[in-house]
This record gives C-alpha cells, structure tokens and sequence, in this order.
C-alpha cells in the first residue's frame, strides 16, 4: 500500500470500533498539496478565548464560570496518577479511529507531510447528584469527556517529525458542523479546570496526550452538553481550502449520550472518592437548625487525608451542644467507617478555661458519600454523663451551599 | 521557516508525563482569577515597547481563499505592543509574577491584523528557562505558544516546567522577551519584598480559600469553623462561621454568625451572631428558635491567621463577653490550600 491511499484510506474511515486502533503509518503528500488557509480558522478559535475589550474585565473564577463543561470536582483523584490531572489510559466505553495529521519534518519544509495516530474519544464519570446545573440542564448522570491523541510507539516523543493538532470541530443539537457563526469550535485543554486556556490547531504533538472538552467562557460562543450524544469531527486542514466543508482528512466520531451501566463505567455506582471537595456543611432540609461541617485535611505524605466531622446538634434540654470526630484515611477510599467521635467538658467561652480539656469519647459514625450533594451516615453514640446528645440511628443529609473555589457538583 | 520556530521551541515543554511543576505561586493568590490593569500597583512595574510580527500562518493561505488579501497583510505586519512585567502580592510573603500584552492603542480586538505571542525566557543565575506562560491561574500543563495570535489585550501568569530547572520568582531574576527578529527586551527583577506592596499588608481579599477551622494554640478545645460559599451571582459571597465554644457550666455550647459580602472585600464587620434554641439530637425535634447573641467581625491578615473581634451573649448561662483573638489554621483542606 503506497502512502497516499493509506491516507486516503484512514481518511475515510468513519467506523468506530470498540477499542483502540494503533497507527503506525507516516506519509508525504505530491509537491503540488498546498495547505489550507489556516488563519480564518485560527483568528476564531482564539477570538472565542479572548475576551472582547467591554468584558476584560469579567471574572474568570473557576466556580462561577458558567461555560464549564463538567464539575471542577471530578478530577480531584485520578489514581494512580497526580491529582487533577488527566487520565492517560482511556477507559468506559472507548470511541475510536485512526485519523492522519498533518505533521512537519523539520528536515524537509519544502513538502507536506502526515501522521497518523488514534484518537480515542472516552468518558469519565462524575459526581451524578441530578442537579440541573448549566452543563447538565436535565439533571442526568454527569462525566467529562476526553480526548487522547495517541503517537505510534514507535514515534512517540520524536520531536524531528511529529503531527500537528487538527481543527475540531463538534455538532450537536441545532449545532451543525460548518455552522455560520462558528458555533460548532470547541475548546479543548490539555489539563481540566481551565476557564480559557485552548490549544490551537498547529499545536505540535511530541507525545500522547490527554485533552477535556471545554466549553468557550464567551457570550456568542457555541455551547454543548457533552453528556448528550454529538458528534466530533477531526480535520488536518490539508484537503480543504478553509478547513471547513465537507473533505478529505477529516474523520468523525458518532460520540452516543452518556448512559453509564454498572459494566461499562462502575465508578458511576459507588460513593465518592473522599476529597477536599467533599468539605462543606450538610444538613436535614426537615430539621433545620443542626448540621454536620466536614472537613477532608491533607497530611502531605500522598498516602492519606484526615477526615474531620463537627456534629452542631442539641442536649437533652435542647440548648446548642457539639461532638466531634476525626481520623486518618487511605486516599482513594470511599467511606469513614467506625470513627470515634467526643465531646468536651469544663470548657470555657473565647479562652475563658484552662487546657487540656477532658475528652469522653461518646461514640462512632460511619460516613459516606453517593454524590457531591448528599451524605450517608449512620451513627450510634451517648452523652447521658452530661444530659447530651443521645442515640443511634441512620440519615441522608443534604448540602449546604457551594464552597467558593471548592464547588462540588 | 520561522513558521516553525514555535512548535520546535515548545517541544520540549509539552511533556505527555502527568507531572506537577515546582508551584511559582501560592495557589490561592488568585482565588478571583488574573485580572488586568494590575501593574498600576507595583512600584517596580515594568514596561518596555517590542515590536511584534504578524501571523506566519498568514503567510501560508491559499491565494485562492477570499481572505488571502487580509493573509497577505498580516503576514507582512507588525505592531509595537506595551509588554508590561510587574508582581502581585500573595499570602505570606510571597507573589506572582504577571506578564501583561497591550496592544496598540485602538487594535484590541482587531483580529485581521495582530500581533503573535513573543519568546519569554528566564535566567536566574545559571539556570536559563523558556517561561510557560498561561492565561488561567494554578495550571500544571497549559501554556500559550510562541506565534500564537494575541487578539485582544492580555495578561498571563509566569509559571514553571513539569521538568527543566525550576525557577523562583520571588527571588531576583531577568526576564527576556523576545520578538523572534533579533530584539529581546530585558526586564531585571528583583527579588520581591512585601514591604513595597500595600496589599501584601492588607488582609486577604476573602475567598473560599479562608475556610478552614481556626484555634487559639493556647486554649485548645474551643474552634471556629469558617465557610465562605458562592451565591453565583459574581458579585457577593456568604461568610459562615461556628463557634464551637462552651456554655458558664463549661459544657459544649455552639454560635453560628453568617452575613453577605461583596467579593473583594477584606474584612466584615459587624457580622449577626445567632443562638438557637429548642433543638434536639438527630433531627429528634420540631423546629428550633433563634435568638440573636450579638456580633462579630473578621479579618484575615494571610492564610494562617484569623483575627475577629465579638461582643454578645446568650440570655442565662451561655457563652458572653467582649474581645479581640487572633486564632491561628489547623490544617490544610484538600484542593483548597491557602499558603
């Protein structure tokens, strides 16, 4: 097979198989293959990132980014790698294809040549709690989409002659490819929680990378819901004259709604990976008044947090009376079992008393959480020494609020 | 081809291997995200003129495509842009650094002719780094790439590599910024000292990074817990914080004192402290009563610290008194660490 119709071949190849395809071929297209105008396609790209000069000003706070495309808590724990990063193995359903790129040769600018790689579109899921929030309007399960670009091994890291990232482009909903207005670009950013940060078509691809689906931060920038189905089209930008329109090159992925099942994205059904955003205040919405404040520490040896629980409730005459708890865990775990909780006596107000403090322990609480927005626990304990709080027993308690710079969605 | 000066020198930064490079900055410093216009505030701001080519991809358009004549323009321009380098105070003695691209007076948002992204080198004693720069705050990977199109006026932060030698840029360093044609502006910083930043000694803008749980080291076993949570409407926030104190029989006795605040603000004064009443254990109870107790008012003069002031009570037998602490950080809260 000569080069040009393996590329040619790749090129057409639309089909998506159920896990990845490794391509390994290179090529170099006739003297007479001129590039596409590119810069049409760069100036808005990069125009739906900047913001326009009435709105530089506008706050680029992670939380209240309305453009986000996944909750900012879902990539807190990606072991076994370093947390808030991107996976670098796909895993769930894999959707993907062999798509050629555009590539350089830094020892011969006089031709144009190609890449292929695989491009491997996957899913991750994320806290589901059936908030309607903007970028899950129908309260439905929650993931981020991802998008690997995957070198041949035997090119992986050759920074003599590698491709070059393609324009991407999604449809979706009244969203066609090719949209007038531009709508169909999509921000896609090599680390997740980014607001702005894109990577323009051109971007060299030394080595296999990872990239999240973002959506553009700006008024008049197309918006998707990537839990939908959609479809994504990847082009070189070597075929087509404006890297638009239907040509050769371009490869699209039929990407079907996010429909998690206990086979295909386990996570989806277990409680969360207990972090930092799972600090917060919950509560009874039937019994306002008492609560329970989390925090989630780190110790800094990478191995375990500290979970820490403040239980804001009443004694038996029903004045204010807390106990508290807290204990070390294993990162990665998903429950608290067991832990002790105490109370404090012959305290004093603001200082007012002389430490230490004598701690009774009044009993244990197991603790974990299905989503972001609620907290299973179960509890069993005594105070009756000092008429305090006495029972056991076991609740769901809802959220309180989003922590600025925390949101757990 | 200078085309392809960019993607050659970016090579070596864009590293597939998920590693977390050396932090440049606290990563609360900018809870509020990179604002622009910031150099106004340090006295030892820079900002030099650099003469800046157009796009090298415009020199590549099909001469058959209808925007060839604009490509053909571009590819030939340039424009002197203002490249200002200047630090922002951070918590505790630290900052960051900001590079901030001014366009023209007149061309921001001319996307037909613009400017593209200039080389930025470091040099701090032997070490010699090409800078990642980003446009979102507490990035490990994002970067913008010599000979991108810069648009619109624009501000990034200084970060370092996932590898390489790692920068501090606290201390003194020369920063290089080059046009790709033979010019580099030079910018010699020095090494930071607070001293010259008012805001470094101003109290903490309060954000969600000031949650925490607070403690008098010298009286342990009484806390506050603070919470600081979004209203989405990007102009306020709500300040939540219990007391977790004792009754005059030194039994376990808690206030909660919450209020709304505009995002920015530095303290709260002020703030209504509640009591309730009537409540039970595990939600064994109909509905509890709340009592005003009196007031408080908070500060944070950087991560570790809490000063507050108060002044109530709680009818007979609770907590009551009048007074100023300052309580110190237990801890650090995952994914919200203040420093």
């Amino acid at each position: 097979m000569s080069s040009l119709s393996r590329i040619l071949s790749g090129a057409a190849w639309l089909a998506l198989a159920a896990s990845p395809v490794m391509a390994a071929d290179r090529g170099v297209l006739p003297q007479s293959t001129s590039r596409a105008a590119l810069q049409s396609e760069q100036v808005i790209r990069a125009q739906q990132s900047a913001a326009p000069a009435a709105t530089a000003s506008l706050a680029k706070e992670l939380v209240t980014n309305s453009s986000r495309a996944y909750p900012a808590s879902c990539f807190s724990d990606i072991l076994p790698q370093v947390a808030n990063s991107l996976p670098t193995t796909p895993s769930g359903t894999l959707y993907s294809g062999t798509v050629t790129l555009y590539a350089v040769n830094t020892a011969d600018n006089t031709k144009t040549y190609t890449e292929d790689v695989t491009i491997t579109v996957f899913r991750v899921p994320c806290s589901s709690s059936g908030d309607k929030l903007a970028y899950n309007p129908d309260g439905g399960p929650v993931s981020a989409t991802l998008l690997r670009i995957q070198r041949a091994s035997q090119h992986e890291g050759d920074s003599s002659y590698y491709p070059t990232f393609p324009a991407i482009r999604v449809a979706q909903g009244s969203i066609a490819f090719d949209n007038a207005n531009f709508l169909d670009y999509v921000r896609v950013a090599p680390e997740p929680n980014t607001v702005v940060a894109d990577t323009l078509i051109d971007t060299s691809l030394i080595y296999s990378t990872t990239f999240v689906l973002e959506n553009y931060p700006y008024q008049g920038a197309g918006f998707f819901d990537f839990n939908n189905a959609f479809n994504i089209r990847f082009d070189n930008c070597i075929y087509t004259t404006q890297c638009r329109g239907t040509g050769q090159g371009q490869v699209t992925f039929n990407i079907p709604a996010y429909s998690p099942t206990q086979g295909t994205y386990p996570a989806a059904f277990q409680p969360l990976p207990i972090n930092g955003y799972l600090t917060g205040s919950w509560y009874d919405p039937a019994h306002s008044g008492e609560g329970i404040l989390t925090q989630v520490f780190d110790v800094g040896d990478a191995k375990t947090r500290i979970f820490a629980v403040t239980w804001y409730t009443y004694d038996a005459m029903g004045l204010p009376f807390w106990i508290v708890g807290n204990t070390g865990f294993s990162i990665g775990a998903t429950s608290v079992n067991n832990m002790t909780m105490q109370y404090l006596t012959s305290g004093g107000f603001a200082g007012g008393f002389t430490p230490p403090l004598p701690r009774t322990n009044w009993g244990t609480i197991s603790v974990n959480f299905p989503d972001c927005q609620h907290m299973n626990f179960s509890y069993n304990g005594n105070a009756t020494a000092v008429n305090g709080p006495t029972g056991s027993g076991t609740k769901t308690w809802v959220r309180v609020g989003s922590i600025n710079s925390l949101a757990c969605q | 081809m200078s085309r392809w000066l960019g993607a050659i020198l970016v090579a070596a930064a864009m590293s597939a291997k998920a590693a977390v490079p050396a932090q440049s900055y606290p990563s609360s410093c900018f809870a509020d995200g990179l604002p622009l216009g910031q150099a106004a505030h340090d006295p030892h701001a820079g900002a030099l003129p650099l003469a800046l080519h157009g796009d090298f991809n415009a020199c590549f358009v099909n001469p058959s495509a209808p925007n060839y004549g604009t490509a053909q323009q571009e590819c030939n321009y340039s424009e002197t842009v203002a490249v200002n380098v200047f630090r922002v105070a951070c918590s505790g003695g630290k900052s960051a650094t900001l590079l901030e691209i001014d366009r023209t007076s007149g061309m921001s948002g001319n996307t037909d002719l613009y400017p593209t992204f200039p080389g930025v080198f470091a040099q701090q004693g032997s070490k010699i780094v090409f800078v990642r720069l980003a446009q979102d705050p507490n990035t490990h990977a994002t970067q913008v790439f010599v000979n991108s199109p810069v648009y619109a006026d624009s501000i990034y932060v200084l970060e370092n590599n996932a590898s390489g030698p790692v920068i501090d840029y606290n201390q003194a360093y020369t920063l290089y910024v080059n046009n790709n044609t033979g010019h580099a502006l030079q910018f010699d910083l020095a090494g930071y000292n607070s001293a010259d930043y008012p805001a470094a000694s101003a109290g903490l803008p309060i954000s969600g990074y000031l949650s925490g749980s607070w403690y008098d080291p010298a009286h342990s076993g009484e806390g506050i817990v603070t919470q600081v949570f979004d209203t989405g409407d990007g102009a306020t926030r709500i300040f939540a914080a219990t007391w977790y104190t004792y009754d005059a029989l030194g039994a376990p006795y808690w206030l909660v004192a919450q209020g709304t605040f505009a995002i920015g603000a530095t303290h709260l004064d002020n703030v209504a402290v509640q009591y309730l009443g009537s409540g039970g254990f595990a939600g064994n109870f109909s509905s509890t009563t709340r009592y005003p107790w009196g007031t408080m008012s908070f500060a944070f003069p950087d991560c570790q610290h809490m000063s507050f002031s108060y002044s109530g009570s709680a009818g007979s037998g609770g907590p009551a008194g009048v007074g100023n602490k300052t309580f110190v950080r237990i801890g650090t809260i995952n994914n919200l660490g203040c420093s």
